[in-house]
């Protein structure tokens, strides 16, 4: 009679024992500061990057038992290689964190059968090109990420060539972008100064129609001025005030004359633009 | 003929099957609805460049355009076959592959507080505007965060390094609105980073969660609530009711005292050679703080791209009414191709781009034509917006300008179309609909999508 209920119960918690609960496994996780989301009821998203830092080999058992898991991110968490056997049979997941991580080549051999997997983020972990070598029968993987690890050159071209449409992410030598960032910034060429033509009686040049460029003009005469516009034809064509000490920022063409005159409109001088942007400073005029 | 576009679309979305069926019985079921999709992407950070960047010295370059409107720059190749950039974004045209450009986005307001605003909110400005108005659309930032989870007890939603002013008055748009002022996002200053050849004038009025406090100050609990209680109480003669005013206190309190925020808001924890990658300028700054604030679980984040700080308006924001090209080339372009170009470069190498949505907006572009003051004016006819990351196909381009950059050529687009675009990309149904404060029901959003993904 025992016999018979001994094996009654076995045959009742035998197969439970072997497919543990979903629930109890979630309460599980949940308990050691993981967050699970699903988007259709039973596929699930394991995370413990953001509330479960604390979360250590001990602790994959039961991650490792939730087999609809289909994004599991453990980055920044105490987990190392002997921890990551008990993702073996997560044969759904297709997304993993590992970033951030003590996880070396050793535990990436764990991986090496989890088939679905799309995108595998290993930057700033301990692994080497050893790691690559397991990865390459992952026929699924597009994305891989080894910013900052031990892989070199060679690991990475070797497991390109096994896995032709995989995107591995090298990320950039920091050592070289802060070179790059900390060398002097290159001062803006000092503008071409326009020569100054104080008015001597001979005709103002008119201006010729050219390409557009930008006219820095200063006042330093030390009394507001007046700026003019030769026209095409010869004719003056009023512009602005420019107080003085003032400066201005004039859109022009190639090959134009601008006037400067005082307050009471006496011609004083005029500058022609070439074929660059020029600065074009309105010296002391002495009467 | 564009606007004449516009109509139709929203003719056509006013009618029919769109509105039928929506009106959900509560928040929850409403919730469950517009998440119904699978979201591609879980974060967002919106790059907004204020007072309007040009989409001739930007994305949109017209090379071929008469003299007096193409301006001084040349186009440069990007990474993409065919796509150009302003010569001055040299680094951001090496990310192009990741970039989907809109080059034919446009709408009716002039004005930055009335650009800002549809930008940002993706619905006409209604007259006379106030900041904190609560009849106010939400800003996009506000309104994806209503959507969002905070999964580590962050805020939902943080915006940086300041709020927006045109000539010392509060704009508004980038409030929660009628959301609830529980969903304005919080403001937070950036901690570091110097003005590039600008001007430091933080000169906020508003209530900013006394963010820069310093450290052995803020491991005291107690005196922290205490100065925010009487940081509140001087306010207490305005609309702050209670509830208001304890999301605050608990809000501020989680921010500093140990949670993730805080870890993130210290920059000295990040590797120097980063910070260096992001560039030493507020702009920089912000986006690196913004990228640790997403990996910290905050859904949301907003940051101004400048080259300095340009609370009050004057300082160094995209509004080149005045010697554009100078400014462009000298202060404007190089902070923001390093910045964004940094993000871009950041967000990829930690295998977090294609979950973070990165959001390129701005009031409107700038006119063809270069006024007297070797400037471009205020043009919202059309002009160049972009996203990347979070499921969106990079290496295109949606729609173009005219040969003059004036007017959409193709594909023409309003503000509220690119919403939907980054509604649909969060798993949001851009048809959702929500109830105000008063319980009126309001749908999210006026536009569909562009087929970028």
């Amino acid at each position: 009679m025992m016999r018979i209920l001994l094996l009654f119960f076995l045959s009742v918690i035998l197969p439970v024992a072997a497919v543990p609960d979903p629930d109890a496994l979630k309460e599980a996780i949940k308990k050691n500061g993981g967050q699970i989301f699903s988007t259709n009821g039973t596929d699930c998203q394991v995370e413990f990057h953001l509330t479960g830092r604390r979360l250590d080999d001990g602790g994959l058992v039961t991650v490792g038992e939730l087999k609809d898991t289909v994004i599991l991110n453990l980055r920044d968490t105490g987990i190392t290689d002997a921890g990551l056997a008990h993702l073996k049979g997560l044969n759904k997941l297709r997304r993993l964190h590992l970033e951030r991580t003590a996880v070396g080549d050793e535990g990436i051999a764990h991986l090496s059968n989890l088939h679905g997997l799309e995108y595998l983020n290993l930057y700033s972990s301990k692994i080497t090109d050893k790691a690559l070598d397991h990865l390459a029968g992952l026929k699924n993987l597009r994305q891989l990420f080894v910013w900052q690890t031990g892989v070199t050159e060679e690991g990475v071209a070797k497991l390109q060539k096994a896995l032709p449409t995989l995107r591995i992410i090298r990320g950039v030598d920091l050592d070289k972008v802060a070179a790059e960032a900390a060398k002097p910034k290159e001062e803006p060429k000092p503008l071409e100064v326009l020569t100054w033509m104080a008015i001597d009686g001979s005709p103002l040049p008119k201006s010729n129609s050219g390409d557009f460029l930008l006219l820095h003009l200063e006042n330093q005469s030390g009394k507001k001025v007046k700026l003019y516009w030769v026209n095409y034809g010869g004719g003056l064509q009023f512009y602005a005030d420019i107080a003085a000490g003032d400066t201005r920022e004039q859109t022009t063409y190639t090959g134009a004359t601008w006037l400067i005159a005082d307050a009471d409109d006496n011609h004083l001088g005029y500058f022609r633009t070439k074929q660059k942007n020029a600065k074009a400073v309105i010296p002391k005029v002495t009467n | 003929m564009v606007n004449h576009l516009q109509h139709t679309r929203r003719d056509f979305l006013r009618s029919g099957v769109a509105m039928a069926g929506l009106s959900l019985p509560s928040f929850f079921s409403m919730l469950s609805h517009a998440r119904s999709a699978a979201p591609k992407a879980r974060s967002c950070i919106v790059l907004y460049t204020w007072g309007g960047m040009s989409h001739y010295e930007s994305f949109d370059p017209k090379p071929d355009a008469p003299s007096d409107l193409r301006g001084e720059f040349k186009p440069i190749p990007t990474a993409t076959p065919g796509i150009q950039f302003c010569e001055y974004l040299p680094m951001l045209a090496k990310h192009s592959e990741k970039l989907a450009i809109v080059r034919s986005i446009h709408h009716k307001h002039g004005g930055h507080q009335q650009g800002m605003y549809i930008s940002l909110t993706g619905h006409d400005p209604a007259g006379g505007l106030t900041a904190k108005k609560r009849e106010n659309w939400p800003s996009l930032t506000a309104m994806i965060s209503r959507f969002q989870d905070s999964q580590s007890g962050t805020p939902r939603a943080i915006r940086m390094p300041y709020s927006m002013y045109d000539n010392g008055k509060l704009m508004a748009g980038e409030y929660g609105g009628w959301l609830g002022s529980k969903y304005d996002p919080v403001l937070m200053k950036t901690p570091a980073g110097e003005p590039y050849r600008g001007v430091t004038r933080y000169t906020d009025r508003e209530l900013n969660l006394k963010l820069n406090l310093e450290k052995q100050r803020i491991s005291d609990r107690q005196g922290l609530l205490e100065e925010l209680d009487s940081t509140l109480g001087q306010k207490s003669g305005t609309d702050l009711v209670y509830d208001q005013l304890d999301h605050y206190r608990r809000m501020a309190a989680d921010m500093l005292l140990g949670s993730p925020v805080r870890d993130a808001y210290d920059l000295d924890k990040e590797d120097p050679r980063v910070r260096a990658m992001y560039g030493d300028h507020i702009c920089g700054q912000s986006l690196l703080l913004s990228r640790r604030l997403v990996e910290a679980g905050v859904p949301v984040v907003q940051a101004l791209c400048s080259a300095g700080d340009l609370a009050g308006g004057g300082g160094d924001n995209w509004d080149t009414h005045r010697g554009h090209f100078p400014k462009m080339k000298d202060r404007l372009l190089p902070v923001f191709d390093r910045s964004v170009s940094a993000l871009l470069t950041d967000l990829e190498q930690r295998g977090m781009l294609d979950e973070t949505l990165v959001v390129f907006l701005t009031d409107f572009g700038r006119t063809p034509k270069i006024n007297k003051n070797g400037g471009r004016d205020h043009h919202p006819g059309v002009y160049s917006v972009a996203l990347a990351g979070g499921g969106i196909r990079g290496g295109q381009v949606y729609g173009s300008s005219d040969s003059r950059g004036a007017e959409p050529g193709s594909d023409a687009c309003s503000p509220a179309d690119f919403h939907a675009t980054i509604y649909q990309a969060m798993g949001i149904d851009h048809r959702a609909e929500l109830h105000d404060q008063e319980g009126r029901p309001l749908r999210i959003c006026d536009g569909e999508p562009l087929p970028l993904f």
